[in-house]
């Protein structure tokens, strides 16, 4: 658990309860699985590795609900992608749903953005289970009770979902008060102020803490920021369980669902479990400006690689992820049957840039790389040149009486002088339309990072360098 | 700063050299030779100033080869009158001590105190490692090697692309040899932008190229978006279809399970029913069954009798009323049985008509053909086409009288030809005249050539004496000398008889007038003459008393002068030399020859050209005899051009032509007249029987047989009738009464079976009701036993049957209506195969479309190829915008740097070259970054760009006063000393002595050391600069040793890699 401010890290899951209360509300809160969306890859093989990585990663999640004997799984939102939901996954997430609802587990589904409840939406038509299942699809909230398997009533949940995709209506603060002694939970999938990196999602139902602190639920699951974390400062605990898999190079991490019990009295407890078959890293290669040559510069992302699923597989040490196909649940074999997708990103200086800078031996260092790490359940290696050049001494050059200490001075004005600026952008620019001049100057300060040093290399003769 | 002492103790070559006191001269110079040391001076002074470069002793291209480390010590004076001292050592890694001596209380003294706060009269020595002398300011190593330390190689032999290099560098804001240039940085980084992408479609660029990818992506993209709103249908579709199948299948079980019960109660109960039926009905009709078990036979066998009776008796009456026809010929046949004969006749003719009308088509036929032939043929000969009047002409033309004058025309027509060959020959033996005439001398080279003969001839004579005298000296030289008294003795008395002889022959010829053959004698007769006299003259005494040696030795002298006078040498014979001059003597004596002949060869050409026009005058007159006969017919002018033998030919065998077509025309009236006098008889033959015949008679020749024939069997017909007829009508009388017996029995018989037909009464009727009454019967006994066999139970199920009937249930379905229920199931079962047809279809396309590439996976692809295009953009804008900074930073060093650079660099240029050169310009061009340096001459009023054509001496020394510029202005407090290795030797002696004089004055602000291997620069300096002279040891002798000679070559040479500052 971590506080509003920070991701939660993938520290050690805590162990699952041995002896949960008896009469506590224990649920799976997964959101942003995103079923049939597009995964940032270039290579067909591997995205339809990764597309079935993802629809493992859901059999995973259904197994965890069957295994862990949950009441409910929640789902807080963009279950799927609407316009690309395919029917073959359509009839596998209603096969899933059936083995839940046939097991007794009651699944809560509330709309998000990428899955509307709307008439003409995919939701509306999907032939969901009869019992134990319920769609949240509009606005008003709907309270779904949660029994169970003797039929008391263990929890209740409370949900909104979204009938349109932009949807800027701050619906947490609709949803009503929490009453009686049942655990209360609330589902939905909004923007909430708070969220660390709720910048790069649209501005879905945005909310804050205080809307959700407000109705006095003992849980809220939240869904549409796909970096999972927790807010628990003075209120309800709130998390965003981070979408079940990561489909771009940006979702690093692990990544899964909470298993969260909520008892009639006490704390409430989460535990993530990482579920997705793929991970995403991005690795930064240590000591790159001692790195003479490929042969180095392969050897040292190899290193880098090896550390970093070392690194995983101790954090899933003692994690009980479930197995896939509903096989017994093995870390080992998870972590073994882990799959990589690598993003090296190459910054700043290397005695090898001038083979960093092409373009083709960079593709042909990745292909081996990928080839190398292959048996390691690497999928794909994906260097990324991020402004690396050689080894320059600037400081030495500053303030001299010549073009490079001129064009050092220039560089540091161009990050406070507007006027400056725009008079030495390029006319054209191939990544910045120009019509908005603050977004120009933004986009071009963007460019300055490490700049200085990129023009020492094309100012200072390599040999004297 | 200036130097003031130092101490080489190893440094490359140097060891131990050492000077003292430096400080108080304004300029230095090391004098040395070749290899002695010069520029390894200038690394030591460079060393003590910044330090080892390199830092590794194995790299150092000055480290000794004994071994020995890299070390001395300098001692500089600064500004303010303290003393710094170095010390440098490179063994294995850099060692450096600096001592202070004096008042610190410049800047570079504080700065050289690690405590900062020595303002102190003092001497402490201190590390510095490799570190630079902080008092050399902001002038780092680099700066040192470019505008301090200068050398002949850094300004001379530039040619033209590095004297571009030069000039950006020094002007192009990228003076450091460590620095690129901004043209170079900048058009570098444009080329990599625009690699990778470029606001114009041109190029192939790395952006072009993915946008490629992308639209294809995108086009995929909708593609698979099409595919997904199909298969969202398709859901829809299948669910629709799925509803209507399983309607369907329900509607259509209801409906099989009514026809079913109906198909197994109905035929039982139709049964009964229909049994009742027919026992009831049969009962009503006959209620006792009388008549014959055959009745129907019976009756028609009754009236079969009846009819046949009838049929028997009318045939007879017929009979009777042929025969009575028949017995009677028509008057048609009688008149055609008249005239048997004639029709006989006609026919026998009818064959021969049909062979004439065949044999008028044959020759219609050649007569055609003959006339296309004709018509070919005279296509050839006449210029139009024949008319009947002029195939007439053609046919009485005079064909003898055509050939006698085409006989004379052919041969007439190569009369002229052959003249004309005639007078060819006769030009030809004019102009070999000509020729012949033409190689005769004229009357000078005629004299020429006879005198030169006569000296040939005299020099032949004398040569003959030579040769005899020289046999008669070897002869006297025998032992028998003796015998050359009567030899001697003959010779005398030959001599007159000789020149009598020589005599006669001149005078002959003379006679002659050298137009025979005595003409050849001349010479020779004169040469005897003039030989003869000169013997007869000798004196015998004399002869008897000269040697013949001396007179051989004379003749010879005679023939060396005569051979002289010809210009013959001594090789060419005399024999050789008269042929040729008598060839030409014989040509002046053919003369009057070739002058007959000429006169006749072209008398001759002119009868020849004479008899041509007779010829051609004669063969037209041949000519128009032809076309004069021929103008009766519409000959061709082409044929009429060469009237010859193939002309009369032709025309010979168009006459042929018309003859033969002549002949088949009156063949054909022939045989027309015969056949039209058989038809007109036939004709006259079918008028009198008033026949009307299709064609003409003799065409139905076989039509009047036929008629014939006809009659004649009417004929023999109407005797056989005229014998039968009492027989026949015996036989008619005896039907009649057989016939109304049987129809009183039939009569009886039809009314019975009446009786059986209530409403009509009819006995066919009546027996169709029997008939029906028995067969009723036969029929409800037959279903009764059928239906036991079929239906077994069929008692039950009537029971059953009834029952439901009794219940109200409709199991009677009609025909219609079981018709239509199974239609309707056989419609509804079709339906439903259909129906699952099309599900199945749709479910195939679902597959279809599923097993293609999905939405997701487009956007996938798409995505990732958006996010290479992003990062490729903004690897291009980063390197455009660098590209601007560094253009940026170039202008602005230009306008921070180069005037005041260039305004001192004009000053020392102006000083070196005496004022002559004024002025140090720099122009930017219109390509941006391209600067270029111009220099101006005072009398010149534009400036001069500094390249070619401009001396190299000129550009060395605009290069130098650049430096030393460049030099002021990037120095900081302390003036560094300026060293300059060798640059002054391509300087005139007038700029040598500026130069020298510019020296001295810029010794007084910094010191300058000269490095050189001139002595005269060096007295020059030292005399008129105040120049302090060291002289730099010798370089190392060479020894017979070879590593010996190499180490003392090349003993501060870079062994492993070239020096630092090199160029």
């Amino acid at each position: 658990m971590s506080t509003a401010s920070n991701p939660a890290p993938l520290a050690a899951p805590q162990a699952a309860p041995q002896s949960a209360p008896a009469n506590a509300f224990r649920f799976v809160h997964c959101a942003d699985v995103h079923l049939d969306s597009p995964f940032l890859c270039a290579n067909d093989d591997v995205r339809a590795r990764l597309h079935d990585a993802g629809r493992a990663a859901f059999r995973r999640l259904v197994e965890l609900c069957l295994t862990e004997r949950v009441h409910a799984l929640l789902v807080a939102g963009d279950l799927f992608s609407d316009e690309r939901l395919t029917f073959a996954t359509e009839d596998f997430v209603l096969e899933q749903f059936t083995r839940l609802s046939a097991a007794g587990i009651h699944v809560v589904v509330a709309c998000g953005n990428h899955d509307t409840g709307s008439s003409e939406g995919r939701a509306a038509r999907m032939a969901w289970p009869t019992s134990r299942f319920t769609l949240i699809s509009g606005h008003e909230p709907q309270e779904v009770t949660i029994t169970a398997a003797d039929g008391s009533t263990v929890g209740r949940v409370i949900g909104c979902g979204h009938a349109e995709a932009n949807d800027t209506e701050n619906i947490a603060a609709l949803f009503p008060a929490a009453s009686g002694n049942v655990p209360t939970v609330g589902l939905l999938h909004a923007r909430v102020a708070e969220a660390v990196g709720m910048q790069r999602h649209p501005a879905v139902a945005p909310c804050t803490l205080a809307d959700l602190a407000a109705t006095g639920y003992r849980y809220w699951a939240l869904g549409h920021v796909h970096t999972r974390q927790s807010f628990e400062a003075a209120g309800p605990l709130a998390c965003y369980s981070g979408t079940l898999i990561g489909h771009r190079p940006e979702e690093t991490g692990a990544h899964g669902a909470l298993l969260v019990t909520v008892p009639r009295s006490g704390a409430v407890t989460t535990e993530f479990r990482a579920l997705a078959g793929v991970r995403w890293e991005t690795l930064q290669v240590p000591g790159l400006a001692s790195i003479a040559d490929l042969s180095a510069m392969r050897a040292s992302i190899r290193e880098a690689f090896y550390r970093s699923a070392a690194a995983d597989a101790s954090v899933h040490a003692d994690c009980d992820a479930p197995a896939d196909r509903g096989a017994p649940a093995d870390t080992g074999a998870h972590v073994a049957a882990m799959r990589w997708m690598l993003r090296v990103e190459l910054s700043g200086s290397c005695p090898a840039a001038g083979e960093l800078q092409r373009d083709d031996l960079l593709e042909e260092l990745a292909e081996q790389l990928t080839a190398e790490l292959e048996p390691d359940g690497v999928l794909s290696v994906e260097l990324i040149e991020a402004g690396v050049h050689r080894p320059v001494e600037l400081d030495s050059h500053r303030g001299q009486p010549h073009v490079f200490g001129l064009s050092l001075a220039v560089l540091d004005a161009l990050a406070v002088d507007d006027e400056l600026l725009a008079s030495l952008a390029p006319a054209t620019l191939a990544g910045c339309d120009g019509t908005d001049a603050a977004a120009k100057r933004a986009y071009l300060r963007s460019l300055l990072t490490g700049i200085d040093s990129a023009a020492g290399e094309v100012l200072l003769k390599e040999t004297l360098a | 700063m200036r130097l003031d002492r130092f101490e080489i103790e190893t440094f490359g070559a140097l060891e131990n050299f050492r000077g003292e006191n430096l400080a108080g001269y304004p300029v230095l110079v090391l004098l040395g030779d070749n290899e002695a040391g010069k520029s390894t001076f200038l690394e030591f002074l460079a060393t003590m100033l910044y330090g080892f470069a390199p830092a590794d002793r194995a790299a150092h291209p000055y480290a000794p080869w004994s071994g020995a480390p890299l070390s001395g010590r300098a001692g500089f004076t600064l500004a303010d009158g303290s003393s710094v001292a170095v010390t440098r050592r490179l063994r294995h890694t850099p060692e450096g001590a600096l001592s202070v001596t004096g008042i610190a209380s410049g800047d570079a003294v504080a700065q050289d105190n690690d405590a900062g706060n020595a303002t102190a009269a003092c001497s402490a020595e201190r590390s510095i490692g490799n570190r630079p002398l902080d008092c050399v300011g902001p002038v780092t190593r680099a700066h040192f090697d470019s505008f301090h330390a200068l050398r002949l190689s850094g300004l001379a032999g530039l040619d033209e692309a590095a004297w571009k290099a030069v000039e950006e560098r020094l002007l192009g804001g990228c003076h450091l040899p460590a620095l690129n240039t901004a043209r170079e940085a900048t058009a570098g980084l444009d080329a990599r932008a625009a690699e990778l992408w470029r606001s114009t479609p041109r190029g192939n660029t790395r952006h072009r190229r993915l946008s490629v990818n992308l639209r294809r992506l995108q086009r995929e993209r909708a593609g698979a978006a099409v595919r997904q709103r199909r298969q969202l249908l398709l859901r829809e579709l299948l669910a629709g279809k799925a509803w209507h199948i399983a309607g369907t299948q329900e509607q259509l079980q209801e409906m099989r399970s009514r026809l079913q019960r109906a198909e197994r109660l109905l035929p039982v109960l139709r049964g009964l029913q229909e049994i009742e039926v027919l026992r009831k009905q049969s009962a009503q009709r006959l209620a006792v069954d009388d008549l014959p078990e055959n009745s129907a036979t019976h009756l028609t066998t009754l009236r079969a009798t009846v009819k046949e009776q009838r049929a028997t008796e009318a045939r007879l009456d017929g009979d009777i009323a042929n025969h009575e026809r028949r017995a009677t010929l028509s008057l048609q046949d009688t008149s055609i049985l008249g005239v048997e004969q004639e029709i006989r006749a006609l026919v026998g003719e009818a064959a021969v008509h049909n062979q004439d009308l065949v044999h008028i088509n044959d020759l219609d036929r050649a007569r055609d053909a003959q006339e296309a032939l004709f018509a070919e043929r005279a296509a050839q000969v006449f210029s139009v086409r024949l008319d009947g009047s002029q195939r007439e002409t053609l046919s009485r033309l005079g064909m003898a009288e055509l050939a006698a004058r085409v006989k004379l025309w052919e041969d007439a027509r190569r009369l002229p030809e052959l003249a004309q060959d005639e007078v060819r020959q006769a030009k030809e033996a004019v102009h070999v005249c000509e020729l012949d005439f033409e190689a005769i001398p004229n009357i000078d080279a005629e004299k020429k050539l006879r005198a030169r003969e006569v000296l040939l001839r005299e020099l032949q004579g004398r040569e003959d004496v030579l040769n005899a005298l020289k046999k008669d000296i070897e002869a006297s030289k025998a032992p028998n000398a003796k015998k050359d008294k009567p030899k001697g003795a003959g010779r005398r008395l030959l001599a007159p008889i000789g020149l009598f002889a020589a005599a006669g022959a001149l005078l002959a010829s003379l006679l002659t007038g050298g137009s025979t053959s005595w003409a050849m004698l001349g010479p020779v007769a004169a040469a005897l003459v003039v030989a003869g006299v000169v013997v007869l003259r000798r004196k015998p005494v004399a002869v008897a008393l000269m040697p013949d040696e001396a007179r051989a030795k004379a003749q010879g002298d005679e023939c060396t002068k005569l051979r002289t006078q010809l210009g013959l040498h001594e090789f060419e014979t005399v024999e050789s030399q008269l042929g040729p001059s008598q060839q030409a003597l014989a040509h002046v004596a053919a003369r009057p020859e070739l002058e007959r002949r000429l006169v006749s060869a072209r008398q001759r050409v002119e009868d020849c050209v004479k008899r041509v026009s007779v010829k051609i005058a004669e063969r037209d007159k041949a000519h128009a005899s032809v076309t004069q006969h021929l103008q009766v017919l519409p000959i061709a002018p082409s044929r009429l051009e060469q009237p010859g033998q193939d002309l009369f030919n032709d025309i010979e065998e168009l006459r042929g032509v018309l003859r033969e077509m002549t002949r088949l025309l009156g063949e054909r009236e022939a045989v027309a007249r015969r056949a039209r006098e058989r038809e007109a008889r036939g004709g006259r033959l079918a008028e009198s029987l008033e026949m009307s015949l299709p064609g003409n008679a003799m065409d139905s020749a076989t039509l009047w047989l036929d008629r014939l024939q006809t009659a004649l069997s009417a004929k023999r017909r109407a005797e056989e009738s005229s014998k039968a007829l009492p027989g026949l009508r015996e036989n008619f009388r005896e039907a009649t009464e057989r016939r109304a017996l049987s129809e009183q029995e039939l009569g009886l018989f039809e009314k019975r079976l009446s009786q059986l037909d209530f409403e009509g009464k009819s006995p066919e009727a009546g027996l169709r009701w029997l008939e029906q009454a028995r067969t009723w019967l036969k029929d409800a006994d037959a279903m009764e036993r059928a239906l036991h066999e079929q239906f077994p139970d069929w008692k039950e199920r009537g029971d059953e049957a009834r029952t439901a009937l009794a219940a109200g249930e409709t199991l009677d379905l009609s025909t219609e209506q079981r018709v239509a229920l199974v239609r309707n199931i056989e419609q509804t079962a079709a339906g439903l195969a259909t129906l699952c047809e099309e599900q199945a279809a749709l479910q195939v396309e679902r597959a279809q479309l599923s097993a293609q590439r999905s939405l997701c996976d487009v956007d996938g692809a798409l995505a990732a190829l958006a996010e290479q295009l992003q990062t490729l953009a903004r690897r291009h804008d980063r390197l455009a915008l660098l590209a601007a900074v560094v253009r940026e930073a170039d202008l602005r060093y230009r306008e921070l740097y180069q005037p005041p650079v260039l305004k001192a660099a004009s000053a020392h240029l102006s000083a070196i070259t005496g004022e002559r050169w004024e002025r140090v310009e720099v122009e930017r061009t219109a390509e941006a970054g391209a600067p270029r340096l111009f220099v101006k001459r005072a009398d010149l009023s534009q400036p001069v760009e500094a390249g070619q054509p401009l001396s190299r001496g000129l550009r060395e020394q605009l290069q130098f006063a650049l430096r030393l510029a460049l030099a002021d202005q990037m120095d900081g407090a302390q003036p560094l000393p300026l060293v300059l290795d060798d640059v002054l030797v391509n300087w005139d002696a007038s700029r040598s002595q500026q130069g020298v004089a510019m020296l001295k004055a810029l010794g007084a602000r910094r010191q300058v050391v000269v490095l050189t291997c001139h002595a005269g620069l060096a007295e020059a300096l030292a005399s008129r600069a105040g120049a302090h002279v060291l002289k730099l040891p010798a370089p190392a002798a060479v020894t017979g040793n070879p590593s010996a000679r190499t180490e003392a070559k090349t003993p501060a040479k870079p062994a492993r890699k070239p020096q630092p500052n090199a160029s």
